[in-house]
């Protein structure tokens, strides 16, 4: 490998998460490239949206180091980091107000450099399979599917380096979910984005192409 | 009978005795009607007398204090007490919401009470007790309600609607800008009750301290002008209470990684 791409990337060092000082998982080191595809399996209760949330700086590990590109989130700002490392729920939140609105929203933030879209968005939720016409319904009246995919298109949108997902075709027929992932291959072979997803389905994992990376059950 | 003397009229022992006979009224009812509240009836009333009689003579100590000192030990248990009662009734609770209550208000009523003494009524020497005290009451009580509303609805967003918030941080939000809509509601819910009596104020109900001051012989003007100046104080204490104790308990719950500590929010429960 290139040495000048040391320290390029994702990179967690000796991590170890659980809750109330029970361990879960780790301690794990791993280091996650631009680009690449990685799925994460496991039981139930091992811990995978654990790990998750706890990369993209939305709660502490009981122990180990998380930089991106060699800066730890205090360098970054944590606000700035977590624009580039997103994660993304399981059933995501999109808010009380209509589906253009919870789209919108984040482009607010000051960690977002970017500004909304609207035609990138359309075009974003027809190629998930969604009607145009979701824009301007209320978030809350969503199927869970369809939450789901508002949610993917929301962080797309938003262009992060890192997406860590929590099952996100969970809620999905099996035509919907091939739809998510090969927009998310495009994304990754085409602009560089590293997707870490989290899944129970191994034939989606293999599709997936990159990396699988298998959790053991808590001790 | 009551005898004049410098606009109000005092009472004397005989015109309690007549009062008294109020209370026998509501007594002969409750026989008459078999309600059964004639004891509760005879508790309530031999409480009113003494717990009254024993606050005039705390008063009437207070006011001949020369000594500062005792007064600020008094004002100090007021606030202790209020602060309590802050926090007493919210729904949900954390690590340290007492002490956040009572400095909250200890702060915001003093300074609002001494503006009041020392700026608008201009009293020497500015904590004289016989306006420092009633004054700083006032405050208190009101500003306990908003704070306690504001922690209550502050408390309840950031736990129910947790998701929404994380969501929020995941994408990138500060904390501000994540905990910003949770704060601002919970502070307007806090200012409800005093803006509600403010617009009401002289239609639905006549302020008791109006009232009184025209019952002890003051020009209705003049006790109108003291109610302006009251209510404003209490909007501006419920104002900065609310607020103070909504941006400490923010400032609490999401630590210095943007982060919300949903963990340390703990339901509790309420009589």
């Amino acid at each position: 490998m290139n040495p000048e791409a040391q320290g390029e990337g994702l990179e967690v060092r000796g991590w170890s998460v659980g809750w109330g000082g029970e361990l879960l998982q780790g301690p794990l080191d791993l280091t996650i490239h631009g680009g690449e595809r990685i799925a994460l399996i496991g039981p139930s209760g091992s811990g995978k949206s654990t790990l998750l949330t706890s990369w993209a700086g939305l709660h502490d590990p009981m122990a180990g180091t998380l930089s991106l590109d060699g800066r730890t989130p205090d360098d970054w700002g944590w606000p700035v980091f977590r624009s580039q490392v997103h994660y993304l729920a399981q059933r995501p939140s999109l808010g009380l107000a209509r589906v253009s609105d919870a789209l919108q929203r984040p482009f607010s933030f000051e960690s977002q450099r970017g500004a909304y879209d609207a035609e990138a968005a359309a075009s974003m939720l027809e190629e998930l399979g969604l009607d145009t016409g979701i824009l301007e319904r209320r978030a809350s009246e969503l199927s869970e599917g369809q939450s789901q995919r508002v949610a993917i298109a929301r962080s797309l949108l938003l262009q992060p380096r890192f997406l860590l997902m929590d099952e996100p075709t969970s809620a999905l027929d099996g035509e919907s979910a091939e739809r998510v992932e090969r927009l998310i291959e495009d994304r990754c072979t085409q602009s560089g984005l590293a997707v870490v997803w989290v899944t129970h389905d191994r034939a989606q994992a293999a599709r997936l192409g990159g990396r699988i990376l298998s959790l053991e059950e808590p001790a | 009978m009551g005898s004049e003397t410098a606009g109000a009229i005092s009472l004397s022992m005989a015109d309690l005795a007549i009062a008294t006979s109020l209370v026998l009224v509501a007594g002969v009812v409750s026989m008459a009607l078999r309600l059964g509240l004639g004891r509760t009836l005879l508790l309530a009333s031999v409480r009113t007398v003494v717990q009254l009689l024993l606050i005039g003579f705390i008063l009437e100590w207070i006011f001949s204090l020369e000594d500062a000192i005792p007064l600020f030990c008094v004002l100090a248990v007021m606030v202790v007490f209020a602060g309590r009662a802050a926090v007493g009734r919210v729904e949900r609770t954390f690590d340290g919401i007492f002490w956040r209550s009572g400095l909250t208000l200890a702060t915001t009523g003093l300074l609002t009470a001494v503006i009041v003494t020392a700026g608008i009524i201009g009293v020497d020497p500015w904590y004289k007790p016989q306006y420092l005290l009633p004054l700083l009451g006032m405050i208190l009580g009101n500003s306990l309600t908003g704070m306690s509303l504001c922690l209550d609805k502050l408390l309840e967003d950031l736990d129910l609607r947790a998701g929404t918030i994380e969501t929020d941080l995941a994408l990138g939000a500060s904390r501000w800008e994540a905990a910003r809509e949770p704060v601002t509601n919970a502070i307007r819910r806090g200012m409800i009750p005093i803006i509600n009596s403010m617009m009401v104020a002289g239609i639905v109900s006549l302020p008791g301290m109006m009232t009184g001051q025209i019952l002890a012989g003051a020009n209705p003007i003049e006790a109108v002008k003291y109610q302006v100046v009251v209510m404003f104080m209490l909007v501006a204490s419920t104002a900065m209470g609310s607020t103070g104790v909504a941006l400490l308990t923010y400032r609490r719950l999401f630590n210095a990684h943007h982060q919300l500590e949903r963990q340390a929010i703990a339901a509790k429960k309420v009589l």
